[in-house]
């Protein structure tokens, strides 16, 4: 196992040269230009030959790809072109906010989306399961943002109940939490929904198969054939699901983060992608890529705690 | 069970009470909140080029000179005491007040702390955006330590604008530059201001804090401090405010300004509009290099309607090019030529220029709100005159990266933010050969070189008058650019806000951000 822990992490410097270098080519090929997205219309020619030689894009693109790799490979992945800020610390600013939205609204979706879902396996075919798995298909499929300004409508401008935005002005905790109740609400339904309908489809296969019945003939009581034997090897599913929804949440909550006006990772990457702030852009892109490595390899060794017929690093 | 769950349930709604309950009772000093769409760019104001940003800088900073309060656009004596301009408009000698103090202990503010700032944004080493704004400047000495002579290299009837506090004009400290070099800016401690407000808080691209800076040489702000929170949703914006949890921002959409005339506890200041926004550039060397297709083009167009129906309240008619009400030498639309709603002359004109047929072209325009409304009507006006315009729709970064690398296009639609209100910088960017590639049209038109050279040299204000008159006349004849309506800037304000002389004046300009004084606002009932 730790042989196998050993050489998945070591698969992560290459992964991330990886990404670099197919960050670096498409960030280049993209249309648009840094400087004229930072000058804006009407910039004279010296202007903008300043900017290029400030921004090092008057350098071959070997050299800029020589001198962004030196630098990654210090642990310095640059300055913002739009803010001229050290992209650790851009990132590192938002980061927190994204971690707490995320966090919270992985938690709420995985608990809630388990329950629902075990639940409406327990009740299959009856009207909880039914009422269930229509809210989930209806969940899905209302857009984020839209759902995030019904939130906002209703629960902050009609009833008075939470902050607007999400970002409060005072600075003690209890606004804090006010303002994030919303946010993770509208995050984290979709998520909800997903390991609810994962949930009960795999604890309905699972209910129905010769050892839940010689479990249940044994006289194991209800709650411990459900919760230790049944949903214990319903989790493989889900397991992978959440392992996703959390890549997700933390690089996707672009949307909710918009609408509440809630800083983070999301907002932040699609603004420097609009503004083709490499470095910025490139940040980013490598931290995810390193928290979707992580989350893969808690999600295969969650495996082997679940099934321990799965062994890793053992010969077939 | 029920039991259980019905005391869950009390548990929660009293502790949602709680927080609501404590969110309302916290009472504090009178700050004001105003929302913006991004965070604010940079707080080098060397490196500032977005005129919003200028806005916050003006507060943090002073120039050597800067706007009366709701006397637009006259200017008043700042950091300097005293000035005085040579016969020949070369030389500008500034005289500083004794005893000003930088913000956060960095000493006394002096002349060398000017000529830091100019040579820093003059050196291109710094990769400053508004560098060549100091072209026309030759030598910065530095007689003594309250004095700064600066020598242009030929007249800029601008350049006194220009030190306003207007992206490079605001004064830096040269020894907060030494101290903190590539960090300037990265971190409150490390904005040395010298005006009215300093910056104790900020999180890049989300919430800045200002307070009063106790020690400001000048007249003491109301507030006690503002914040600037990033809203990039209007509509998140506007409910922010009716809720009372920002007290300001900028509406940049029609259907926003319907939504919040509605709401009593909102004020909403309709400042004159500056901005250009459905005008439109014509490639005056390609298709349309004959004057009677560029005039049929705009006979074709029915502009008050267009400005009525598209633009709505936020847009005003547009007669030329420098908008009334923002530029002294702005000439109205009782004395530019006029060119009604006439598609039948339309037609007879293109017949007249061998176009009895109409012709295909080509109108590119940025791919967002509110020119993605724009272009499909006025395609829709041409095409009844027989002119078939294919809409180009580019991402805003093609669009910057056609302009600026000089691409021809055929027609664009074209937009500016206002600049000084002496109107050469603005003219000069709009239609000089030397100023702008290809790529918005003008510089292909070369019709009023001449007349904007002998302006800028021009001796007397009055004589510069009437030559920027000249200029504007001339444009509206010949059509290199098709000016169809401005966009009026409007503020929504929360009711308990006071907004001072900028509004209580006859010149309120929110469209100018630079020059909202936020020194003069206050708040009652916070």
């Amino acid at each position: 196992m730790s042989k196998y822990l050993l050489s998945r992490l070591l698969q992560l410097p290459i992964t991330l040269l990886g990404l670099f270098t197919v960050i670096f080519i498409i960030l280049r090929a993209m249309p648009g230009d840094p400087v004229a997205a930072y000058l804006g219309a009407g910039a004279t020619a010296e202007t903008l030959k300043d900017m290029r030689h400030k921004f090092g894009l008057d350098e071959t693109l070997f050299a800029q790809y020589a001198h962004g790799l030196l630098g990654f490979l210090n642990a310095d992945l640059g300055r913002s072109f739009q803010t001229n800020r050290r992209v650790t610390d851009e990132i590192m600013a938002v980061l927190p906010s994204t971690a707490i939205l995320a966090g919270l609204a992985l938690l709420v979706s995985s608990v809630l989306g388990m329950a629902a879902g075990v639940v409406a396996a327990l009740r299959a075919h009856r009207f909880t399961d039914y009422f269930v798995m229509t809210l989930s298909v209806v969940w899905i499929s209302i857009p984020a943002f839209w759902l995030a300004l019904m939130l906002i409508l209703v629960f902050s401008y009609q009833l008075d109940l939470f902050p607007v935005t999400g970002v409060s002005v005072q600075e003690s905790w209890l606004p804090q939490l006010r303002g994030l109740v919303l946010p993770v609400v509208s995050l984290s339904l979709l998520f909800l929904a997903l390991v609810a309908r994962m949930t009960r489809s795999s604890m309905a296969d699972i209910l129905h198969s010769d050892f839940i019945l010689t479990v249940r003939a044994k006289g194991a009581p209800e709650r411990l054939v459900v919760m230790k034997h049944a949903l214990r090897n319903a989790m493989l599913p889900v397991v992978t699901v959440i392992g996703l929804n959390t890549g997700l949440l933390f690089s996707g909550a672009v949307l909710t983060e918009t609408v509440f006006a809630r800083p983070g990772i999301g907002r932040l990457l699609v603004d420097s992608v609009l503004a083709n702030d490499y470095p910025l852009v490139q940040g980013i892109i490598l931290l995810i890529g390193t928290f979707y490595v992580v989350i893969n390899l808690a999600v295969d060794l969650a495996y082997a705690y679940l099934d321990p017929r799965i062994k890793y690093g053992a010969q077939a | 069970m029920l039991t259980s769950a019905l005391r869950a349930v009390r548990i929660l709604l009293l502790g949602l009470c709680m927080m609501t309950a404590a969110g309302s009772v916290l009472a504090g000093p009178k700050i004001l909140r105003i929302a913006h769409t991004n965070g604010l760019e940079s707080l080098d104001p060397a490196m500032s080029i977005d005129h919003r940003t200028a806005m916050f800088m003006r507060a943090v900073y002073d120039s050597l000179v800067d706007y009366v309060p709701g006397k637009w656009p006259q200017l008043e004596n700042k950091l300097a005491e005293s000035y005085e301009i040579s016969p020949d408009q070369l030389v500008y000698t500034f005289h500083l007040r004794k005893g000003m103090q930088w913000q956060k202990g960095f000493g006394e503010i002096t002349a060398e702390d000017v000529k830091f700032t100019l040579d820093r944004a003059m050196d291109p080493k710094t990769g400053s955006p508004t560098r060549t704004l100091w072209d026309p400047v030759g030598k910065i000495e530095v007689p003594d330590k309250y004095t700064v002579r600066i020598t242009l290299k030929k007249p800029d009837p601008g350049f006194l604008y220009k030190l306003a506090p207007w992206k490079s004009g605001i004064v830096v400290s040269k020894k907060a530059f030494e101290k903190f070099g590539a960090d300037y800016g990265q971190k409150p401690e490390a904005v040395v201001g010298s005006g009215p407000f300093e910056v104790t808080a900020f999180t890049t691209g989300q919430k800045y804090e200002f307070r009063r800076y106790d020690k400001y040489y000048g007249k003491k702000p109301k507030l006690d401090g503002f914040e600037i929170l990033a809203i990039p949703r209007e509509a998140t914006a506007a409910l922010a405010l009716q809720k009372g949890e920002i007290d300001m921002f900028h509406i940049r959409a029609k259907e926003t300004l319907a939504a919040l005339k509605k709401d009593p506890n909102v004020s909403l200041y309709m400042g004159p509009s500056g901005v250009p926004k459905a005008f439109i550039t014509l490639n005056t060397e390609g298709q349309f290099k004959d004057v009677r297709v560029r005039r049929a083009m705009l006979h074709a167009l029915d502009s008050d309607l267009i400005t009525e129906t598209v633009g709505g309240e936020m847009a005003t008619r547009a007669c030329g090019l420098l908008a009334p009400g923002v530029y002294e030498a702005a000439l109205g639309c009782d004395v530019l030529p006029k060119y009604a709603y006439d598609p039948k002359k339309a037609k007879q004109l293109l017949t007249e220029a061998g176009f009895p047929n109409g012709f295909k072209s080509k109108l590119t325009i940025l791919a967002v709100v509110p020119y993605v409304d724009i272009a499909p009507v006025l395609q829709d006006y041409w095409r009844k005159v027989g002119v078939d315009m294919e809409i180009e729709a580019v991402p805003v970064n093609d669009y910057l990266k056609k302009m600026n690398d000089g691409a021809s296009v055929q027609a664009m639609i074209w937009s500016v933010p206002p600049g000084p209100p002496e109107g050469s910088f603005f003219l000069w960017t709009a239609l000089d050969s030397a100023s702008t590639k290809p790529g918005i049209n003008t510089m292909l038109y070369k019709d009023v070189d001449g007349l904007m050279d002998k302006a800028f040299a021009a001796k007397t204000a009055a004589e510069r008058k009437e030559l920027y008159g000249q200029i504007q006349k001339k444009v509206v004849e010949d059509l290199p650019i098709l000016p169809v309506y401005f966009e009026r800037a409007v503020l929504a304000v929360r009711k308990e806000v006071d907004m001072g002389p900028t509004v209580n004046g006859q010149t309120l300009l929110p469209s100018l951000w630079p020059w909202v004084n936020i020194e003069t606002f206050d708040k009652r009932g916070d």
